[in-house]
């Protein structure tokens, strides 16, 4: 590093290393396995009535998915539980968004050394076993004596909130600390008020981590199972649980791709909000 | 602009309710770590013990009071508890290497290309578990078919492996793009081989990312549950797959509020030491 610099470079500022590109090409080769011929299959055996564990014959049927458009299920199971799981993460993200975003704008004005110390704060609890941390919320929703059913859907979202809210307030932070202070002292100086450099300059400018925030939040609280699961005991079923219980029950794929297919849907949409304000997936971390 | 407190008040309880949130399990654990009875109602009650520690380095039940019908289900939590520091550590080595070695590929691409190997890459990070879990599953399920490999050890390692990678790669590009594009060039003019280029000149310099990526790499992977469940077979656990099978079975052994307050101390060890040593370089998370 230090001989780099009085040597005379002839190569362009600019000029990329070239010569390390085909350290990335095995990625390719990784992802193209583990993310592209899974997807293939899935569609695969989504759109057929190929029994994955037996073997059976392989023809082309829409049958799985009018499984969820038309059937009995459909109507009692399949679409509440999918309206159930967006009213829980569309409440658990809302909460985390009001809770989180004023920590993010706390800390950002915090000193160094104490904004280092929330932020490890903030990770630490992710070394506690998540599913311990659900059992503990059950405990003490029983302590509490609120395990009954009025109770279940609250409950579930209070367990959330207390999982993925780390998760929104990391990404608006990574935003907010990049923002330079010398915008908010121009708009100081150009007279407004407190309140409108906060709704004018400072929220506008953290679209992005909060995009990622409201992702990273609402993904993970919209495909869950083991919270429903444990915290309602199993007297909720939101989407997370109709996947997990297609895939313990033997010979279920087809009808649980359909619904993993119905998931990527949703976490395509919100991979084009993500990748739009952030090429790069910066804030993700 | 003189800052108030009434303007600050907001955001202030905020973060005490955020904590508050956050830190409740984690504190109910730690309690019920020392208490005795694993009955909850008597919570309040109940006296301390260290038994359930105990219970981690030795296999006299019997000495510690706990009931004989309750071992093997601690036995089984010993076999979980070390894959669970197998897998983690295997795939927290593996994947610190190669997302670093992907991450200095990625970077050597133009601005386009490297936007689209990102996406890739962050495809595991935005997906939700689940679907992750049912997509490695699906392959692995098609690998038993061709090769007969079951489900298990190796499979849970190469899930792991997938999604700790990206979070390397995402800890690491940011510092590779600060330093200085012709180090590498550099290096090589200065005699150094293609692996020494390397080793020696752009490793040191993105050495904090790295750290980074791996203690990212290190927490995703002693945590996972959802990705493990889908992918490890009906025989092989990790902790998080244990308590869940426990939970199912309605008795969880308290030995493991134990091991996991042991792994929460050493954490919350590491960062106390490393904030209260040395100076907090912009950026840097753990």
């Amino acid at each position: 590093m230090k001989a780099t610099k009085s040597l005379p470079i002839s190569a362009d500022k600019n000029k990329k290393l070239k010569s390390t590109k085909n350290y990335a090409i095995p990625y390719l080769v990784w992802c193209f396995v583990l993310i592209l011929i899974p997807s293939l299959v899935l569609i695969f055996i989504a759109f057929s009535t190929y029994d994955f564990t037996s073997g059976s014959d392989v023809s082309f049927t829409f049958n799985n998915f009018s499984y969820i458009f038309g059937s009995e299920y459909a109507i009692s199971v399949f679409w509440p539980s999918i309206g159930r799981s967006f009213y829980i993460s569309g409440a658990v993200t809302v909460i985390c968004f009001f809770l989180g975003y004023p920590v993010a704008y706390l800390m950002k004005s915090m000193k160094p050394r104490v904004r280092a110390i929330i932020m490890g704060l903030l990770v630490l609890p992710l070394w506690s076993n998540q599913v311990l941390r659900i059992v503990s919320w059950r405990t003490i929703f029983e302590l509490l004596q609120t395990n009954t059913t009025n109770f279940y859907q609250i409950n579930i979202i209070i367990a959330m909130v207390s999982m993925y809210l780390p998760f929104m307030i990391l990404p608006i932070y990574t935003v907010l600390e990049k923002i330079d202070p010398k915008i908010i002292e121009a708009s100081y100086d150009l007279g407004a008020s407190r309140k409108q450099t906060f709704f004018k300059v400072t929220l506008p400018l953290s679209l992005g981590g909060i995009i990622s925030g409201v992702i990273m939040t609402f993904l993970p609280s919209l495909t869950s199972f083991e919270v429903s699961d444990a915290v309602s005991y199993q007297n909720i079923t939101l989407l997370g649980n109709l996947i997990y219980e297609r895939f313990r029950g033997t010979g279920g794929f087809n009808v649980g791709s359909v619904f993993s297919i119905v998931t990527v849907v949703f976490s395509i949409v919100g991979f084009i909000l993500v990748m739009r304000v952030d090429k790069e997936g910066e804030t993700l971390i | 602009m003189k800052r108030s407190f009434s303007s600050w008040f907001l955001p202030i309880l905020s973060t005490i309710l955020s904590f508050f949130i956050i830190y409740i399990p984690v504190i109910l654990i730690f309690v019920m770590s020392f208490t005795y009875t694993n009955s909850l109602s008597e919570i309040g009650a109940d006296h301390l013990t260290l038994r359930w520690y105990a219970s981690l380095f030795t296999n006299d039940y019997n000495s510690l009071e706990i009931a004989s019908r309750y071992a093997s289900n601690i036995d089984t939590l010993k076999d979980a508890i070390l894959n669970t520091l197998l897998i983690t550590t295997l795939s927290t080595a593996i994947s610190t290497v190669f997302g670093t070695i992907f991450a200095i590929g990625i970077n050597s691409f133009s601005k386009k290309i490297r936007s689209f190997l990102m996406m890739m890459n962050n495809i595991p990070v935005i997906n939700p578990d689940i679907v992750t879990g049912f997509l490695l599953l699906l392959i692995f399920v098609l690998l038993e078919t061709f090769t007969g490999l079951e489900r298990g050890f190796i499979t849970v390692l190469i899930a792991h492996i997938f999604f700790s990678i990206p979070y390397v790669v995402l800890s690491v590009l940011p510092r590779l793009k600060q330093i200085d594009p012709n180090t590498y060039e550099a290096a090589r003019d200065l005699g150094c081989t293609r692996f020494s280029a390397v080793t020696k000149a752009i490793v040191p310099a993105i050495m904090t990312g790295i750290i980074t990526g791996a203690l990212f790499a290190f927490t995703m992977s002693i945590d996972d549950f959802v990705i493990t469940m889908f992918v490890s077979g009906r025989e092989f656990f990790n902790v998080s797959t244990w308590i869940d099978n426990s939970m199912r079975r309605s008795y969880i052994p308290k030995t493991v509020y134990a091991f996991n307050v042991i792994v929460f101390s050493i954490a919350f060890l590491a960062l106390i030491i490393s904030k209260f040593t040395k100076k907090q370089s912009k950026g840097e998370l753990v």
